[in-house]
């Protein structure tokens, strides 16, 4: 995943890998989400959010999936 | 063939879960009646504690939990008794041994071997051995089609490495597994141990049977190893109980594993002293009712024979393996042997380009359970170059009729996911 900031929100945001139809689905529906919020809104996402934004009935073993792309986006957070 | 009616009539489960194709048998097996009767009587009936009352509940506990050591004894031709521990599974029994036979054993500069087709449990406490005593870890390599690579036939290219490169007088423990859990190899356990003991007579062997035991006929005398590993619930029997089987004079120089209760024999201020094997491993109150259940899988096992079961087995993996391909082509790929003979109930695979997770989903709404993921082997799976398999297994209740619907779940499959 790679995110561009113009001053604090997002500018533009991408997101490359293999996976399953459910992480996929989540890193493109969350990636068309995040654009132009701040940082402080992104660390405020959490799976509750993402678990209703993909609004299908996630299996217990499949809400990992679901999650993953917003774990990368708060790893690579880190780094700003 | 054995008859799947007759067969899943006395396993409960079939009447709960409708229409259920199990093939799962690999992760765990399903359970017969007369187990889970057993369990139930040994709660409802006599649930003391074993080895400590003298009152004759406790006896009749501790009876029925010293005859099933007995017949997982006879199950798999130990010499006696005494040579079979209870773990609580094949990964506990693994890690009992990396720890009071590997700690007592391995010093720097030693040599661990085992193999890159095994289950974490078998890799990751060696790893963790070798690093923390400074021993070199050294890893078989598989050949294309999912054989460890031994040089034993003719050397085919320059990958291929000779046993007596990788064992050497250094080296200490050669741990693998008899039947890989994802790509079905039957690995020619008898002779790789006639080998590395005719390199090295000093080397320890330990074989991890979880998924050989509950599918071939074993006899640990005539394998030639020092240890064997299994889980009972991947046999019929209950969770919670696992084995280890190891040659007396060897368990009596290892260390305990645990200390507490039923494994000491004096304790004073200043110093303990413990029992003899197998107490001397089973510290702490063992799971009883699953242990006293045990023996009635293996009496279960036995009526039917372990040679039918592999011929049942045999059958049907032939015909799904054809199956598959007759229908998916090239767009089906099946990881391991393709001889039979070399292969036991265990069906890997990856489907054109859809993801293993949706696959298994997707064949879940159908019913049909099926295992997708690394299967607790990523060192493999990173060797096949994929980071996930989708695994349907069989056992004595599955038969053409589930490979059929499987063959039907994969078609809706492509339907959706194309
Ligand atoms: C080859 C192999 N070894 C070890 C294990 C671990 O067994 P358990 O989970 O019963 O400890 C398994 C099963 O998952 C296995 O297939």
């Amino acid at each position: 995943m790679t995110v561009k900031f113009e001053k604090d929100k997002v500018k533009e945001i991408k997101f490359q890998g293999e996976g399953c139809v459910i992480s996929t689905a989540s890193a493109s529906m969350l990636t068309d989400y995040v654009k132009n919020k701040s940082k402080q809104e992104l660390k405020k996402l959490d799976s509750k959010f993402i678990i209703k934004m993909l609004g299908i009935d996630l299996g217990m073993n499949r809400i990992k999936c679901a999650v993953l792309p917003l774990e990368a986006l708060h790893k690579l957070l880190e780094k700003f | 063939m054995l008859n799947r009616n007759l067969i899943q009539k006395q396993f409960p489960i079939f009447q709960h879960q409708s229409n259920l194709v199990y093939l799962d048998s690999t992760a765990t097996s399903l359970k017969p009646k007369i187990v889970i009767d057993k369990i139930k009587e040994y709660y409802e009936e006599y649930s003391a504690n074993v080895f400590r009352g003298i009152y004759p509940m406790s006896e009749k506990a501790t009876i029925e939990f010293e005859e099933t050591r007995s017949i997982v004894s006879k199950f798999i031709n130990a010499n006696k008794s005494e040579e079979i521990i209870f773990t609580r599974n094949t990964t506990e029994s693994l890690n009992l041994l990396a720890y009071s036979l590997g700690r007592k054993i391995v010093e720097t500069d030693d040599e661990i071997v085992t193999t890159i087709m095994e289950h974490h449990s078998n890799f990751v406490p060696w790893q963790v051995l070798a690093s923390e005593v400074g021993a070199t870890f050294k890893i078989i390599d598989i050949d294309d089609e999912g054989y460890l690579d031994l040089g034993l036939e003719k050397v085919k290219n320059q990958k291929l490495k000779v046993l007596e490169q990788i064992i050497t007088k250094k080296t200490k423990i050669l741990t693998l597994t008899y039947v890989s859990n994802v790509l079905g190899t039957i690995n020619p356990v008898k002779e790789i141990i006639k080998e590395a003991k005719k390199i090295n007579p000093e080397i320890i062997v330990i074989v991890d049977a979880a998924q050989a035991v509950p599918h071939l006929k074993i006899d640990v005398q005539d394998l030639g190893a020092d240890f064997i590993v299994f889980s009972s619930h991947k046999m019929l029997g209950p969770t919670g109980v696992g084995v280890l089987w190891g040659k007396e004079k060897i368990l009596q120089e290892m260390y305990p594993f645990m200390y507490g209760g039923d494994m000491i024999d004096e304790v004073y201020i200043d110093r303990s002293t413990y029992k003899n094997p197998p107490h001397k491993f089973e510290a702490g109150t063992p799971a009883i009712g699953e242990t006293i259940a045990f023996k009635e899988a293996i009496n279960f096992l036995d009526k039917i024979g372990m040679g039918n079961i592999r011929e049942h087995e045999k059958k049907i993996t032939d015909f799904a393996i054809n199956r598959l391909i007759d229908t998916f082509g090239q767009s089906i790929k099946i990881y391991g042997p393709k001889n039979i003979e070399d292969r036991g109930g265990i069906i890997s695979f990856s489907f054109a380009k859809f993801h293993p997770h949706d696959i298994a989903q997707i064949l879940a709404d159908e019913g049909i359970c099926v295992r997708a993921g690394h299967h607790c082997a990523m060192p493999l799976h990173t060797c096949l170059n994929v980071p996930a398999t989708v695994r349907a297994s069989f056992y004595i209740y599955n038969d053409e009729r589930d490979v059929e619907k499987l063959v039907e779940g994969l078609k809706k499959v492509k339907e959706i996911l194309k």
